[in-house]
């Protein structure tokens, strides 16, 4: 079908900032639907952001004071993490996150386990 | 310091730091509450800067600072790409996923071990059995990453400072992985979960501030300029073309060394540490700081093995790239903290490991075979008796290989077998149907491809090792193989044994 061509065409041509815009409005579009999702999914981004293919051998390109290109991208993503980290902490705690009196379980687990003598 | 040469006051300072921590240890034992949980756990009494602290310096290790340096020195920057951005993502993965749960189930439950719940889960105490030396068997490579790499930077530390001990002046490995054990050995045997997390917090400290501080010196000492940026700049633009590049790092085997961080998810000692958190909240702050701090602690090391190739130039002995960077280039007074930094990384997995290993042997074996429960006291000193033998067997070991094996080979192989063992714990938390059967084939899987791989690579002398797969010859690190054979075998034998009961998946499910 012409119209998949087209597409297939366009995003095969197209420069990083289309990429860019294009995933952005996904992950606007998803976060409108779950932040939860959204959470997840940006875990899911930074895998496939880890393999950063683009930037393998290019040649001997120099970043920010001087450093390798691809050094600074990796630091760049370490930082994303951090910040992915925190939505996740956020949106996608789990649910049954009470503070349970869970000491009173440890005790009686713990001398179950070894014969009730501790 | 007066009257003192270089190397002479670097040892000063470096056993002004080693008392120290007995001092830490002497103090920790103070609190000591006289229960078994409060050795192996700290009473579940974390709170989420402690919890940050001691988990991020029980995963870093000497591969983080003299393995990294030193890789960085033969392969470039690109090692950060390779295994700290990549561990960011991971670990915290990790800690949410596996971490989180198996705490939940742990104070629920009443475990201390990591043993105690897949024998609960599987239904099945033979599985323990079998653990228990798998595990061992994988942290005693591990221990010797440390005790070598303590070696090292004590040894490099120290030339000049004793004449005549040895050619240069300097401690010999052999005495200094001595000291390092002994110390340690001390406050984990005076003060136990306590005073292993207040070490651990207190060396993490160190060594991120004295690091930074160090490199800031470094880069003063080694640039013609002024300023710090500037001279930060000239060091990197001497970086040499092929290091800029990854040329020396396959596509294949940077894609492989994810796989090498979801090792954490079955560290025994982590499992230790989780457990001593106050409660599941205490675990955002870690799992949202840690990839901060891995980029704190990897980029210094990683920059400084990478500029060390053009200032050092090629035949240095890869291991003591970053204590020979300190040495040469810094001060007396500031490399000796530096020095005492680095072992701070050290000593801080070091002791987690010794405990774990004793909290194991008390729990998983002596407490299983016994049929009447030993005292509170009696445990503890088991479990010290038993992180006695390991440290002693682990020596030995070390004396044995001549404390010549490469940091970073060890860490890979070890943390390879962790990582294959990383979807029986992943099944056992998401996955219903794993039965002890599965449980079983994984280990044996795991465990035997783990042995023949390493047999390919002529027990590690291959530094490297990778395995050529299919037509394009793609190449694959053992720990994708291992990591596949667990899983096949795990899944398959799961759906050919019987389920798990009911009550044991409403217990762990419902």
């Amino acid at each position: 079908m012409e119209w998949i061509e087209a597409i297939t065409s366009f995003l095969s041509e197209a420069n990083w900032w289309v990429w860019g815009a294009i995933l952005t409005g996904v992950f606007v579009l998803v976060g409108l639907y779950s932040t939860r999702l959204l959470a997840w999914l940006l875990v899911v981004a930074l895998v496939v952001a880890h393999q950063d293919y683009w930037v393998w051998l290019k040649g001997a390109d120099r970043s920010y004071f001087e450093l390798p290109s691809g050094f600074v991208y990796h630091v760049g993503l370490s930082i994303a993490t951090a910040v992915v980290w925190w939505i996740v902490t956020m949106e996608a705690w789990p649910d049954d996150d009470v503070e349970e009196n869970f000491d009173a379980d440890f005790n009686d687990a713990a001398n179950e386990r070894s014969g009730g003598a501790a | 310091m007066i009257g003192l040469n270089d190397g002479q006051t670097r040892l000063v300072i470096l056993v002004g730091y080693l008392l120290l921590l007995l001092f830490l240890g002497v103090f920790a034992s103070r609190l000591f509450r006289g229960t078994k949980k409060d050795y192996l756990l700290a009473s579940h009494s974390i709170g989420p800067v402690f919890l940050l602290l001691s988990m991020f310096g029980t995963t870093m290790t000497a591969f983080a600072i003299v393995g990294s340096s030193a890789k960085s020195y033969q392969a470039g920057p690109g090692v950060y790409g390779m295994l700290a951005s990549a561990s960011g993502i991971i670990h915290s993965l990790c800690f949410y996923m596996i971490g989180l749960k198996l705490y939940r189930y742990g104070r629920k439950y009443g475990y201390t071990t990591q043993i105690e719940f897949f024998r609960d889960r599987v239904e099945s105490n033979f599985i323990g059995y079998l653990m228990f030396p798998i595990l061992v068997g994988l942290i005693i490579p591990y221990l010797m990453i440390g005790v070598i790499g303590g070696g090292i930077v004590i040894s490099t530390s120290t030339i000049g400072a004793i004449p005549g001990w040895t050619e240069n002046g300097s401690v010999p490995i052999w005495a200094g992985s001595l000291v390092i054990c002994l110390v340690v050995l001390s406050y984990v045997f005076l003060g136990g979960m306590r005073g292993t997390t207040w070490a651990n917090a207190f060396q993490t400290t160190v060594f991120m501030v004295l690091g930074a501080y160090a490199f800031y010196r470094l880069t003063g000492r080694l640039g013609d300029h002024e300023s710090f940026w500037e001279n930060f700049a000239q060091l990197n633009s001497q970086i040499t073309d092929f290091h800029v590049t990854r040329k020396s790092i396959p596509q294949s085997l940077f894609l492989c060394f994810m796989f090498i961080p979801l090792s954490v998810a079955m560290f025994p000692h982590l499992f230790q540490h989780w457990l001593t958190a106050k409660s599941s909240s205490t675990f955002k702050l870690p799992i949202i700081m840690h990839p901060i701090f891995i980029m704190i602690v990897w980029v210094p090391c990683v920059l400084i093995g990478s500029w060390a190739a053009g200032i050092l130039g090629p035949g240095v002995e890869p291991n003591k790239v970053m204590p020979m960077m300190v040495n040469k280039f810094i001060g007396p007074v500031t490399g000796g903290f530096l020095s005492a930094g680095i072992l701070a990384a050290i000593m801080s997995s070091l002791d987690s490991q010794f405990l774990c290993i004793g909290s194991m042997f008390t729990n998983d074996v002596v407490g299983n075979l016994r049929k009447e429960k030993l005292s509170d006291r009696a445990e503890v000193w088991l479990a010290r008796g038993f992180v006695v033998a390991i440290v002693v067997a682990t020596y030995l070991i070390c004396l044995a290989t001549g404390f010549g094996a490469s940091v970073f080979t060890i860490a890979i192989w070890c943390f390879s077998g962790f990582s294959g063992l990383f979807p029986i714990v992943a099944a056992a938390l998401y996955w219903k149907r794993l039965t002890a059967g599965g449980v079983l084939a994984g280990l044996l899987s795991a465990i035997g491809s783990w042995v023949y791989l390493f047999y390919l690579s002529y027990w590690g002398a291959v530094e490297n090792f990778s395995v050529p797969i299919g037509p394009e010859r793609f190449l694959v690190m053992p720990v994708v193989i291992i990591f596949a054979c667990t899983t096949v075998a795990m899944v398959l034998a799961s759906l050919l044994t019987k389920r798990p009961s009911r009550q044991t998946i409403e217990r762990f499910f419902d």
